[in-house]
């Protein structure tokens, strides 16, 4: 469905272009929306995608902040090091191909590409980005909640300066610390905040004096190690919505949202979700999940909006769709059908 | 959609009976019963059921169903313990007049014409549960319910 040109796709990401990136062979994705959906089954390139993406976005906003000396091409090199945490950046581009890697997108109405090929060792020479500085943060949720590990991510990649934690865990530690900006209140944030801490039954802080995470429900505060890891989950949301690292020109990914959620706290996290895309936010969400497929069909369809889904099918063939006019086919519903056939056939055998 | 063909021993047109046509009003029932291998299928046709998103017919639609299959199994169990007329007890066919009600494997068996296979799954759930008490009253093993389209149906061999 072709998405209107407007002022508020301005600091969106769209027409994604990969080429022999990792497993992804080839892909153009021409219009990605506010909230974006990938599928498909395991090893297909889903967080491949995603953390491309996030490459682009932190190397973009890292570049001439503050005092950071670095070249576009050094920061991207370094990014895509230790995101992808290969000993050569060269070993990024697909395997069996002779061609280069090919990446670029559009943020907003500039362009941002990079190619490169397997023997590239570190340095990367063809880079180019047709925008400014950029404000604002973007943000990879994992599937694996970190204020656990919140002291262990810090100290192994910046004390020991270790692979194992890659740049999206260590991106994520550090804005959790991050002291609160001054700001715009908005309200869709003060909503989202309400909700996210309805759903955990009171509200995660970091004890400076301490140095760790606590959770406190009405008047008793708890050590973060004795909380669920859906609470943990949900507190990373709140805290940085709450610290307004995350603003509305943020874009925040999110890898397997439904990982320790219920699915009735997961059907509220879409939701806010949603009121958070509303301010001018752009998600991606991969998920192996079917209420996290089918809760993105229905807020499209009942909010009338496009929720564009990338589907990632055999031998690296991505292809694209909106939920608004109903799921297509993909390895989830399939399942759901699979398993359906299978109790019928226990039923009537 | 044409049921069958199936020996006349093994199918009971249950909404047919002499009994049931003198029902009181509003008593629904399912269409028919067939001893199918050792099972005792209790079927009920739609040509249609309220489409997802339909929100407000999908109770009425589920309370329907355990309706019929509810007096199904009642009617055909009351027949077979002799609380009706010999002419009824007549109409059951021979197998399934003799077949042992204590060892008998029951199953539900709700057809939908047309109806996706996507669609099936959620309304499988939704009347395992409606039907859940029924089968716990007649000790009805699970899975004791098969939701299927015509498609599958066909496949089942239950229509042509």
């Amino acid at each position: 469905m072709k998405i209107k040109p407007s002022a508020e796709m301005d600091s969106l990401i769209t027409d994604v272009k990969l080429d022999c990136f990792g497993p992804i062979a080839n892909l153009h994705w021409p219009e990605p929306g506010k909230i974006n959906l990938i599928i498909g089954g395991n090893a297909c390139g889903k967080t491949f995608l995603l953390k491309a993406l996030y490459v682009m976005m932190r190397t973009i906003e890292e570049f001439q902040r503050g005092d950071e000396r670095r070249t576009l091409a050094e920061l991207l090199a370094d990014k895509l090091y230790w995101t992808f945490q290969v000993e050569r950046i060269g070993e990024l581009v697909s395997r069996g191909k002779e061609k280069r890697l090919e990446f670029s997108a559009k943020l907003g109405h500039d362009e941002f590409k990079y190619g490169f090929g397997k023997d590239t060792k570190g340095s990367i020479s063809n880079v180019a980005y047709t925008g400014s500085k950029r404000e604002a943060n973007t943000v990879f949720l994992p599937a694996k909640e970190v204020l656990t590990l919140h002291r262990i991510i810090l100290k192994s990649r910046e004390q020991d300066k270790l692979f194992g934690f890659d740049d999206t865990y260590l991106d994520l530690a550090r804005a959790l610390q991050s002291p609160p900006q001054k700001g715009k209140n908005y309200a869709a944030f003060a909503e989202a905040r309400d909700t996210l801490e309805s759903i955990v039954g009171g509200k995660v802080d970091y004890d400076d004096a301490s140095g760790r995470w606590l959770y406190t429900r009405g008047s008793t505060t708890f050590p973060i190690g004795t909380t669920s890891e859906g609470v943990k989950k949900i507190a990373i949301l709140d805290t940085l919505l709450g610290n307004r690292y995350l603003t509305p020109k943020s874009v925040v990914f999110i890898d397997e949202p439904e990982s320790a959620l219920h699915p009735a706290a997961l059907a509220k996290f879409l939701n806010i979700v949603e009121k958070l895309s509303e301010t001018g936010m752009q998600f991606f969400i991969a998920s192996h999940s079917y209420y996290v497929v089918k809760g993105l069909q229905l807020i499209a369809q009942k909010n009338k909006i496009s929720i564009p889904v990338a589907s990632f099918g055999a031998e690296g063939a991505v292809t694209f769709a909106d939920v608004k006019d109903g799921l297509p086919k993909n390895g989830i519903i399939d399942e759901a059908i699979e398993l359906h056939r299978q109790e019928v056939e226990l039923a009537l055998q | 959609m044409q049921f069958g063909p199936h020996p006349a021993t093994h199918l009971f047109h249950i909404e047919k009976s002499t009994v049931y046509a003198d029902r009181p009003d509003g008593v629904k029932m399912a269409e028919f019963l067939l001893l199918d291998n050792t099972n005792v299928l209790l079927v009920e046709a739609k040509s249609s059921s309220p489409r997802p998103g339909n929100l407000a017919d999908f109770p009425v639609f589920l309370t329907e169903i355990r309706e019929k299959m509810t007096n199904a199994l009642a009617l055909f169990v009351g027949i077979r313990l002799g609380r009706h007329t010999p002419a009824a007890q007549a109409e059951v066919p021979s197998n399934l007049a003799t077949l042992n009600l204590s060892t008998a494997n029951f199953r539900f068996v709700l057809v939908i014409r047309g109806h996706k296979d996507e669609w099936l799954p959620p309304l499988q759930e939704a009347l395992n549960l409606e039907l859940r008490g029924l089968a716990g009253a007649f000790s009805i093993s699970a899975p004791f319910l098969a939701v299927i389209n015509d498609d599958m149906a066909r496949r089942k061999k239950l229509i042509a």
